[in-house]
């Protein structure tokens, strides 16, 4: 692993190729399919792994920061005629792993509290409750 | 066999912050895993899974993110946090 930003590595070379951009892409791509296989550890119940779970959610910030340098450069070619490879699978991986982020390891441990005093609605309950907030 | 469907205290916040007719596909997709929990990842043991679903509308991409609490002993799925991020479907 490189300890040089990825934005700032690639900012050091100008604009990329096409094949160089999907090079990249794939890369990322590949980096998240081998975090995927620690997704049982994102949110585990036992307070001993917490701060494992806290340190994948780190590795995927980072990987956030990567893959957006990639799009980024992406993004100055996506006016060319043929269509990136891998792009639109990059955009939503990003996505989804941004709103992962935004729920952290201590937060969801929080709601598990939540759930073991008895703090859980029925989806009907919750349902009507929206319904007539979105009514008002 | 299908599951029940619970919601823990601070998610229906989460919800709350989605337009009403995503409200409506989130709950269209959970009936659908409460209604066939094979859906889910089964490798978790006791933690808790993570699910991910999207839904184009109006030019924009709506990734959904969900964490859910699995207790197979009671049959009930409980969501623990909603979260969205949207992408415009024309960069």
């Amino acid at each position: 692993m490189s300890t040089v930003a990825l934005s700032t590595f690639l900012a050091d070379f100008g604009e990329l190729t096409l094949d160089a951009v999907e090079r990249w892409i794939a890369a990322a791509l590949a980096h998240a399919a081998a975090l995927h296989v620690y997704d049982h550890g994102l949110y585990p119940r036992e307070p001993e792994r917490q701060a494992a779970a806290e340190r994948l959610h780190d590795a995927w910030r980072q990987w956030v920061e990567d893959a957006e340098s990639v799009l980024h450069q992406a993004g100055m070619l996506a006016r060319s005629d043929r269509a990136i490879a891998g792009l639109e699978a990059l955009r939503d991986e990003i996505g989804f792993k941004k709103a992962m982020l935004r729920m952290p390891p201590a937060l969801i441990a929080h709601r598990r509290e939540q759930v073991a005093r008895g703090e859980v609605y029925s989806a009907e309950e919750v349902r009507r409750e929206l319904r007539a907030g979105n009514r008002r | 066999m299908s599951y029940g469907l619970g919601i823990a205290g601070d998610a229906r916040v989460d919800l709350q912050a989605m337009d009403s007719w995503l409200q409506e596909e989130f709950w269209d997709e959970l009936e659908q895993l409460a209604a066939d929990p094979s859906r889910l990842p089964s490798d978790f043991g006791t933690d808790d899974i993570s699910y991910e679903f999207k839904r184009d509308h109006g030019g924009v991409r709506h990734l959904i993110r969900l964490v859910l609490y699995r207790n197979d002993s009671s049959q009930m799925l409980i969501v623990l946090g909603i979260d969205h991020e949207k992408i415009s479907l024309h960069p």
